[in-house]
């Protein structure tokens, strides 16, 4: 491996001075996907800068009115070991309980899952669906970007040179709210997603018609999918079998995956539209438990 | 360079490491605790889990500098925390460092439960095991299963099969919440002997769980070098010139070496000298793993630095990388200097007449099966560390000879060939085996062990050659990928009339054991039956592949897929069950196989049957609503899955064969403290030998387990006990310890039978002791009309003499008599006598016959039914498997732990084969490059297992035990395409499962598979 240097930085503004200083400084949060990339050459940089000791990107913050704050390197176990995240962040939950292993799970943060930028990164579909919104610093200051538009192609994202993500930001859950985000790898456990499923429905005050809904996936594109068009479909409707079909249906056919190794297109497309149902049907359970 | 400080285990350090220093490094070589391992420094195996500021992390991706304040707990660490715990005055540093036999009251209960439960088997993953799991028990000591599997999730395994690991974990809960911990649940067997068939811990099971235990990497010499190997980037190209210039004048680079700085013959190989240790000159490389160069260099990083700086230019030949192919007249030959183009072998087996058998067969069965490649996985990937001649470490002692430290399978073979490379007599290098991290057939060609001991030779320092995971993976010999086309042919009623096989074992670029592999393929290519006739033709090929070579099943893996599938799909046809159908045709005592051997004994297939048969009745489908199936083999739907029972037989055999002399030696030595040694070069690869000999020894001697020592894998200290492969150790080492210890024990006997004047089987050895044994003498007086004597002789021995205590019972033993010494006095007086304490036996199995000659080609076999329940997901093509039940006739267990840490071991590794593993090649390029590539099975994968023991003894083995290394992993993968079968109507043609295809199998209606995933 090749060497680098390493920087522990402790505010957003001293991270925002090395990336804009050093255009090929690497973020380092728990450091899951860069150290295996600089150690398979994948990734060079000459500068490491790890984040985890700037307060804002620790921080996790959950009220009833702003919903839930999370600091960029918030490792995954703090999100999943919250009861009351649990209870109110479901989808959000099942992604985060994925990633990787227990011993990953004790670094691996969100913000670089999404940094990361893969398109089966297992938390952007869920955090897609919960309407989740990134939290942006550069030297010109703050800026929020939605995450359905945070990834812009494999490995890469919407941050410009110097900048640094912060945090995301959830809105909080009404009564009725469900999600739930499904992952299917064909052959292990710890491999990739080769399709992903994050799905959130808001049901109306009768606990019938659908409100709202959100649906995304993931390992079906070059970047992780919002399906709008799903959602659409459901909107306004009672929430039946028949309805959940027709939104897996339209998420069947917005899926645009390739072949490779890991599976090929028509598997993926057709799994993409049974993963879309059967988190719908998981989500349905939870909006109705509340 | 930056200030690390950190606490370890309590002790504060201060150290200045570079940067970019992980902190499995900075544990391993700048702090010696070498008990964290690195299986794949890639974050995919959890070996080299520690625990900082309470949290487990990855050692080998965690920055060393995140540490930077922190309080790390390593393994090292665990017995005294816990200690610290329970009382303020800890006694572990009462314990000499590194003592094999610890006490285990000493150590966490993780530990502690690891050691008695099994969980503990090359023990590479056991440091990782322990500390994820300690995570777990700090939060809860009372676990629940699915709490266990999502702790341990990306935590690898490749020898127990998990179950182990389960138990102790829950165990270890139990110990915590009551101070009790309870014994493991053990499979059924008969009574134990004082040793043989007791669930006994392995000798070296408290250094696994401590991190003492040394591998090749955990070995530090001061001076020490760095070897990294340059390797082909084509599958087949001539070596045109290599230019090392800039790779020289890097920092730190000692020699770069290549085939010309070979100074014996350039080629090794086990059975065929055909592999170079460097391409070059007149060998090409025949695949990307092929060595062009050595780079050798103060620091490991700076050798794999000045890899890259190495400019070699390639003429580029044709590559074939299809084994039917390569048999074509028009294929690219990768080895001119053979006869026969790229066939390695043609192996035939030829029984009574084939045609006729068809003619007389109501009912045929043909179909073409494919296996792919795969690859072992063994947790610790190579590493060899040479120290040249005349070195003195600190720490390891004077090296007078060119010494070899590695974890391999076959110390003699390593130093036969490393001595052939350098041009030494082989006297004049010497191979210590250090323990080894697994092994399953994939350490037993030579890997480093050329290259490290010549870069010693020529720089004169020690040097260490380390793979990484990517070049383990791309180097070893892998499981031969296969094509198999079976033809069986049976009567109405059942009656197995002939079978017709055509093989093709792509044995890729080099030799390795393809020719065995491919024979034992070939001559069980009739499964565990009794046919009316066969012709079976097999082709072992050469291709510019990974080459393949021994992985446990050798060959019989591949054919046993193929044999079971038929032998389903032939029940089916006639509208048999298939249970019924095996037992009409299985093998048993006086039946003949298609080799003409004739059956003599230890036949334990229809109680395997039976046994199997019976528990899966009794469990029925658990998920299923229904109680009553309608037959055993009924598939039932629940929601979204269908789950079937699916079941299949195998057998294998035990030891070379074939007409090879097959023999073990072993030593023994007794000391005048009371503990015996027992040396032979048989590999521990985690598999317990060392706990097979142990026990042998200590039944013959009458010792207790403790009181008895054993020293594997240096040839100069332990002789030779053969490879350790073919299921032979237990019955090949194990019969050579216990004759040595039988000799040893007669050799006690003669000269106190003259000590007290009585005949020498009077004299007996139990639990520390020898006496005469007074009722015996009476007996044998009484037979003999001796009587009136007794009184005299009596009186020889001082009558008021008390009678020595045994040291491991409460009581004394019932029938002592006044004439009772302990074992030391008695080793004391044989060495008076002018005996020497030290005995050697050289033992040799049974003859067997060449193939194609008749008679016996092998002297046993074990045998195993496996059935499995498995479910089909019918919107995804997913299939998992819930429940494993399997009967193994192993002849006698001689440790009930270790044997069901085989069988559970060699279950999970099979349904690996079945459905996950494939080590993945395009055009001879290798795509699985790193570990999270392949897919062996994790926790989560482990089903619940059910596992019976048959003891249908064979005559010629120790206590009647013959091999179950292999067998257990065999009957596994087509017992699941079975039950695949059973549950959605899709035959599985190919290996492994490719769930894509069968789901779009299932909706279409194809009822046969054939593509396998990724073609």
């Amino acid at each position: 491996m090749q060497a680098f240097d390493y920087a522990r930085v402790q505010s957003v503004g001293e991270a925002v001075d090395l990336l804009r200083q050093e255009s090929q400084a690497r973020v380092l949060a728990g450091g899951t996907d860069l150290i295996v990339g600089l150690r398979e050459q994948r990734v060079h940089t000459p500068l490491v800068v790890d984040v985890k000791a700037i307060p804002e990107l620790r921080e996790l913050a959950f009220d009833s009115t702003d919903g839930l704050h999370i600091g960029a390197a918030v490792p995954c176990h703090r999100i999943y070991n919250d009861a009351t995240l649990a209870a109110a962040y479901p989808g959000l939950i099942d992604a985060v309980k994925l990633i990787g292993g227990v011993q990953i799970q004790g670094r691996a943060s969100l913000g670089g899952n999404l940094c990361n930028a893969s398109p089966a990164a297992d938390s952007i579909p869920a955090l897609i669906a919960h309407a989740a919104v990134c939290i942006i610093a550069g030297s010109q200051g703050e800026r929020h970007l939605p995450v359905a538009e945070f990834c812009t192609a494999p490995g890469k994202t919407a941050l410009q040179p110097g900048e640094l993500l912060v945090a995301l930001q959830l809105p909080p859950p009404a009564p009725g709210f469900g999600a739930a985000y499904l992952r299917f790898t064909p052959r292990n456990e710890m491999d990739i997603a080769v399709v992903g499923a994050g799905v959130a429905l808001q049901l109306a005050a009768d606990g019938e018609t659908v409100a709202a809904a959100r649906i995304a996936l993931g390992a079906v594109a070059p970047k992780p999918l919002f399906v709008p068009e799903a959602a659409a479909a459901m909107i306004g409707r009672p929430l039946t079998a028949a309805t959940i079909a027709e939104a897996a249906e339209h998420a069947r056919a917005a899926a645009r995956p390739i072949d490779d190794m890991r599976g090929t297109a028509r598997y993926r497309r057709h799994l993409a539209g049974v993963l879309t149902r059967r988190a719908l049907e998981i989500a349905q359970q939870r909006a109705g438990i509340k | 360079m930056p200030t690390l400080h950190l606490t370890v285990n309590g002790a504060p350090h201060t150290l200045d490491v570079p940067p970019g220093r992980f902190l499995a490094e900075v544990l391993r070589y700048d702090l010696g605790l070498t008990g964290t391992k690195i299986g794949c420094n890639e974050a995919e195996c959890g070996a080299c889990t520690v625990i900082v500021n309470g949290r487990s992390v990855d050692s080998c991706i965690f920055p060393a500098f995140k540490a930077q304040g922190a309080e790390v707990l390593t393994i090292e660490g665990v017995a005294g925390a816990w200690q610290k715990q329970q009382s303020p005055i800890s006694n572990l540093q009462s314990q000499p460092d590194g003592d094999q036999r610890l006490e285990t009251g000493d150590l966490h209960p993780l530990q502690e439960a690891f050691v008695t439960h099994g969980a503990t088997q090359c023990g590479f993953c056991t440091p990782g095991f322990i500390m994820q799991s300690k995570t777990l028990l700090d939060r809860t000591d009372n676990p629940t299963d699915d709490e266990i599997k999502h702790c341990l999730k990306d935590t690898a395994c490749r020898c127990t099969g998990y179950a182990a690991i389960i138990s102790s974990i829950k165990a270890a809960g139990e110990k915590m919440r009551t101070g009790h911990l309870p014994p493991p649940v053990l499979p059924e067997a008969e009574a134990p002997l004082e040793q043989i068939g007791k669930p006994l811990p392995r000798p070296d099971a408290v250094a696994k769980v401590t991190g003492q235990a040394m591998y090749a990497d955990d070995y530090h010499f001061d001076g020490m070098l760095y070897g990294a190997t340059l390797r082909s980037e084509h599958p087949h190209a001539r070596i045109l010139a290599i230019d090392a210039s800039a790779a020289l004048a890097m920092p730190g680079v000692q020699r770069v070496l290549t085939y010309q700085d070979v100074p014996g013959e350039i080629r090794h190989g086990l059975v065929e000298y055909d592999w170079p240790a460097f391409a070059g000159g007149p060998f090409p490389a025949r695949y990307v793993g092929d060595p062009i160069a050595l780079v050798v260099a103060d620091s490991n990083e700076q050798a794999h630095d000045a890899l890259k700086a190495i400019r070699v230019t390639y003429e580029v030949l044709p590559a074939v990388t299809d084994p039917v192919q390569a048999r074509q007249p028009d294929a690219p030959v990768l080895h001119p200097d053979r006869p026969k183009g790229n066939l390695l072998k043609h192996i035939q087996v030829s029984h009574g007449d084939v045609a006729a058998g068809f003619a007389a067969a109501d009912m045929i069965i043909d179909h073409t099966y494919r296996t792919p490649r795969t690859e072992h996985a063994f947790l610790e990937p190579e590493c060899s560390v040479a120290v040249p001649a005349g070195w003195h470490d600190p720490r390891h002692g004077a090296h007078e000879k060119l010494t070899v430290y590695v974890g391999s399978q076959i110390p003699y073979a390593d130093r036969h060939q490393v001595a052939r490379c350098l041009g030494l007599p082989e006297e004049a290098v010497r191979v210590k085996g250090t323990v080894m991290g697994g092994g399953f057939g994939g350490k037993e060609d030579i890997a480093g062990q050329v290259h490290a001991a010549l870069a010693a030779q020529l720089t004169g320092r020690p040097v260490k050659v380390l793979y990484s995971r990517e070049e383990s993976l791309r180097f070893h010999p892998k499981r031969h990928a296969t094509l198999i086309r079976m033809r069986t042919g049976a009567t109405r009623d059942g009656v197995i009339t002939a079978v017709q096989a055509e093989l093709y074992g792509d044995s890729g670029a080099y030799a390795s054991l393809g020719d065995k592999v491919m024979t034992r393929a070939t001559t069980h290519a009739t499964g565990p039956y009794t046919v009316g006739s066969a012709q079976i033709d097999c082709y072992a090929m050469y291709t510019n592949n990974a080459p393949c070579g021994a992985f446990r099943g050798f060959g019989v893996t591949q054919s046993a897929f193929a044999v079971e599938s038929n032998m389903d799909m032939l029940a089916a046809a006639l509208g048999m069950d298939p249970v019924e159908l095996r037992r009409k045709n299985g093998m048993q005592v006086g039946t003949m196989t298609a080799t003409g051997q004739v059956l003599k004994d230890s036949v334990g297939l229809m109680e395997c049957l039976d046994k199997v048969e019976t528990e899966i009745r009794q469990i029925g489908i658990p998920q299923s609503p229904i109680s009553n199936l309608q037959s055993l083999w009924s598939p039932v739907r629940v929601g979204s899955k269908i789950y079937a029972w699916g079941l299949a037989a195998g057998y294998k055999n035990t030891g070379l064969g074939g007409g090879a002399p097959d023999k073990a030696e072993a030593e023994v030595e007794v000391y005048t403290d009371g503990h015996a040694q027992i040396r032979t070069s048989s590999a521990e690869m985690g598999q317990n030998l060392i706990g097979v000999l142990a026990a042998c020894t200590a039944e013959e001697l009458g010792l207790p387990f403790r009181q008895v020592d054993v020293l594997v894998m240096d040839t100069d200290l332990s002789p030779d006990g053969g490879p350790t492969t073919a299921s032979r150790q237990t019955y090949l080492s194990g019969n050579a310890a216990r004759l040595a210890a039988r000799s040893m024990r007669e050799r006690i006997q003669g000269v106190l039978a003259e000590k007290f004047d009585v005949p020498p089987d009077v004299i007996t050895f139990h639990e520390g002791l020898a006496y005469v044994d007074e009722g015996r003498l009476a007996q044998v007086k009484r037979e003999n009309g001796e009587q009136r004597l007794e009184i005299e002789r009596l009186g020889d021995y001082a009558p008021n003499r008390p009678i020595p205590q045994s040291p491991n019972l409460q009581s004394p033993i019932s029938n002592l008599s006044a004439r009772t010494i302990p074992f030391a006095e008695a080793v004391k007086t044989m060495i008076d006598e002018g005996r020497s304490p030290k005995l050697r036996y050289e033992y040799w199995a049974p003859k067997t016959q060449p193939l194609g000659t008749g008679g016996d080609m092998h002297f046993a076999f074990s045998y195993a039914v496996h059935a499995a329940l498995v479910s089909v997901d019918v919107e995804t093509g997913e299939v998992a498997v819930h429940n494993v039940v399997s009967a193994h006739d192993v002849g006698r267990a001689i440790n009930l732990l270790s044997l069901t840490g085989q069988i559970e071991g060699g279950v999970v590794m099979g349904i690996g084969n079945a459905l996950t593993e494939h080590y993945i090649e395009d055009n001879g390029v290798p795509w699985t490059r790193h570990l999270g590539q392949y897919k062996m099975p994790g926790i989560k994968h482990m089903p619940a297992m059910t596992s019976f023991v048959v003891e249908n003894a064979t005559a010629g083995g120790p206590y009647g035990a013959k091999g179950v290394g292999e067998i257990s992993s065999i009957p596994i993968s087509p017992a699941i395409t079975i039950a695949i079968h059973n549950a959605v109507g899709v035959r599985c043609l190919a290996l492994p499962i490719d769930q894509d295809a069968l789901l779009l199998a299932m909706q279409q209606g194809v009822t046969e598979l054939d593509r396998r995933w990724g073609d």
